[in-house]
């Protein structure tokens, strides 16, 4: 028995395209064609398939609000969107929102066809988000590993406040305060007053 | 009847006293006389010797006019016959000093001495009244130099009682409003004045005090052209020495010019900050449509040319060469299709509208950082609400410019981004590790003033701290019925 899927897409020729994909596999058929996201939403819900292949730039409603309204009505028919739009956009809200899969237009016949039977199988297919790996040293908080007094002389100082005057605020002697300093400096690997003001800004300490 | 025993009776006391008051009248400096109903002297003290040069012991019997002199009787005669008629007479002669060095002003009065219905003589009193008369010349001549400087000036002058009633207006005065002095003096300004206005007006005077005499008051009033004119009064309360309000000088000028050339100043700012939303929403329009159109049009055939392709190569794929040529037409109608979808995001990204800010620019930060190789971090949302739509176009477009001048300017090497929201406002935040820039300049292209003309229309504002080493731009706008 062949699994059946909807190919919903207001493109006259991108249905046929997927329409010929499926009749020369033996194990899929469609369904059903859709031209707009109403259609979609009701052969979705008609029960007769296993697989609604889903436009997002849809006119009526749009793809993703086709995807929400099945969901919120707890259909489980498994959706792979089929866009031009770009996955990186997507992704994150098509796995968040219930979709199985997502495929862009430009996808081979065999990608197309991998993650329709994936899908079918239970599975997911979504590409690969590329990360930009970020660096280490600047993505850490640094400034979480000051103590309470610590993080309070920092704020005073980076805001231009003088030893004296920290001093007589927090109700320590001028020496405690320099070496809260000192300390401080060490911690974050910064050597002046001019590095603490920057490191504090980019952390949005300031 | 008095008998002579009750008259001898009282002469001893009398004739006690009468030194002492000679001494007490020979001592005011004011010409004191007895003349009889002769006009025969009986009296005169000390100071008619100082005054007219004449002994006073010398009087007694003589008549007026030989002390006096003829012409001077012939002045007073009309008084001298009043004061016979048992009639008080006061009136005012300037008295020449004996050595002619100055003129007393004098103050006369002659009190007729009335004894059973009898008129016996008067007494003269003359008191020397210089000073006074010289204050009133001086005040005079004060307030003729006053009108003279108040009629020559091309402002309206008025003045008013502390209950608004005019006391004065000058010429100009009068010509402004098409009134004359008599119409506008003894009631108050009120009826020039804009209705609108006058409660502002009755405010601000109401505010003047001693310390804080002078109120500046900007007003419409209606002149005698029947027009609404502005004008500007600087108003000056004068107070007694009890700092009790006297009365109030206005000194008034025409400025319809100056208002209408602010007014006209604040509307077509106010018409150019609309244009320039109006511009910037018509773009925003035009790219969502042409992104739209190179999605629908050209998205559809280079996806269908692939099919196609693919078609092709499973008719003749068998050989090499098509196959070969098969799968290089795929890659170039991939890569057309890869290239219309950049487009179509660089104009306007779908998921702004699809999924929101938050999404669009967590998608954003990532292809921007993959694009100029700045490794960068987000902290975005959640929001309390979404935003509306052109508020959500305007954080967009004002996180892609902050990105943009990162990436142009600063020679980072990280940088955070950060969108989050409170009850009441929403933060959007870019920080950069680059080399800084003076915040005190906008030198950073067109960047900054379009970003403050975006957050403008939302009540936002735009932070800047930059030190080398560290910038951040922190963008917050108010969200007003947010939960």
């Amino acid at each position: 028995m062949k699994a059946r899927v909807i190919i919903a897409d207001d493109h006259q020729v991108v249905r046929q395209g997927v329409r010929e994909i499926l009749s020369r596999t033996p194990d899929l058929e469609v369904a059903g064609e859709a031209v707009d996201g109403a259609e979609a939403d009701a052969l979705a819900r008609s029960g007769r398939a296993d697989l609604l292949i889903l436009d997002i730039a849809l006119p009526i409603r749009r793809g993703i609000q086709v995807l929400e309204s099945l969901r919120a009505d707890g259909i489980k028919l498994p959706v792979l969107f089929f866009s031009m739009y770009s996955a990186s956009q997507y992704v994150d809200y098509a796995r968040h929102a219930g979709a199985q899969g997502f495929v862009g237009k430009d996808a081979d016949e065999a990608d197309l066809l991998r993650a329709i039977r994936r899908i079918l199988t239970g599975g997911t297919c979504f590409p690969a988000r590329h990360r930009v790996a970020p660096d280490a040293a600047a993505g850490d908080d640094p400034f979480k590993s000051l103590s309470r007094r610590e993080f309070e002389v920092m704020q005073a100082l980076a805001g231009g406040t003088s030893l004296q005057e920290i001093a007589a605020r927090l109700g320590v002697s001028p020496q405690s305060v320099t070496t809260y300093r000192r300390r401080l400096l060490e911690k974050l690997e910064v050597r002046s007053n001019a590095e603490l003001v920057a490191l504090a800004i980019f952390h949005g300490q300031i | 009847m008095e008998s002579i025993e009750a008259k001898e009776a009282l002469n001893g006391p009398l004739a006690e006293s009468q030194p002492r008051l000679k001494t007490i009248l020979d001592h005011i400096p004011s010409l004191i006389a007895y003349w009889d109903r002769n006009l025969r002297n009986r009296f005169a003290n000390q100071a008619y010797q100082a005054w007219l040069g004449v002994d006073p012991e010398s009087m007694p019997g003589k008549h007026l006019r030989e002390v006096i002199g003829e012409e001077r009787y012939g002045l007073n005669l009309p008084y001298i016959e009043g004061a016979l008629r048992g009639e008080k007479q006061t009136f005012e002669r300037s008295i020449p000093s004996p050595d002619g060095s100055h003129v007393r002003h004098s103050l006369a009065e002659y009190i007729p001495d009335i004894v059973a219905g009898e008129v016996q003589g008067f007494y003269v009193v003359v008191s020397d009244i210089t000073p006074i008369k010289q204050a009133e010349l001086a005040q005079r001549a004060s307030e003729e130099r006053y009108r003279q400087v108040v009629e020559d000036q091309t402002e309206l002058i008025g003045r008013s009682r502390p209950d608004g009633t005019m006391i004065f207006v000058n010429e100009v005065y009068c010509r402004f409003f098409g009134k004359t002095g008599t119409e506008l003096i003894g009631r108050t300004w009120h009826p020039v004045a804009h209705p609108d206005d006058i409660p502002m007006i009755e405010n601000k005077l109401s505010l003047l005090s001693p310390d804080n005499p002078v109120a500046i008051i900007e007003n419409r009033v209606y002149a005698a052209d029947g027009c609404e004119h502005w004008m500007q009064f600087v108003n000056r309360a004068f107070y007694d020495d009890d700092g009790n309000l006297q009365e109030i000088q206005s000194v008034g000028r025409d400025i319809s010019a100056r208002k209408q050339a602010e007014q006209d100043l604040v509307a077509s700012r106010a018409q150019l900050h609309a244009l320039l939303a109006a511009n910037e929403r018509g773009r925003e329009e035009q790219r969502k449509e042409i992104a739209r159109e190179i999605h629908d049009q050209l998205g559809a055939l280079l996806t269908a040319i692939g099919f196609r392709v693919d078609a092709l190569n499973r008719l003749l794929g068998d050989t090499p060469q098509v196959a070969e040529e098969a799968a290089l037409i795929k890659s170039l109608a991939s890569r057309a299709s890869l290239a219309a979808r950049n487009i179509c995001d660089r104009l306007r990204p779908p998921a702004l509208d699809d999924l929101g800010l938050i999404p669009t620019c967590r998608w954003y930060l990532q292809d921007w950082s993959a694009l100029v190789g700045i490794p960068a971090r987000g902290r975005f949302g959640p929001l309390h609400s979404e935003p509306s739509d052109q508020l959500r176009t305007d954080l967009f477009r004002i996180f892609q410019e902050l990105l943009t001048n990162v990436a142009k300017h600063s020679g980072a090497t990280f940088v955070r981004a950060s969108i989050s929201s409170t009850d009441h406002a929403l933060h959007l935040r870019v920080i950069d590790n680059g080399g800084g820039f003076d915040t005190g300049r906008t030198s950073r292209g067109y960047g900054l003033p379009g970003i403050r003309e975006r957050m403008a229309r939302h009540g936002g504002k735009l932070d800047i701290t930059s030190v080398p080493g560290a910038s951040s731009a922190t963008v917050t706008v108010p969200l007003d019925g947010a939960p």
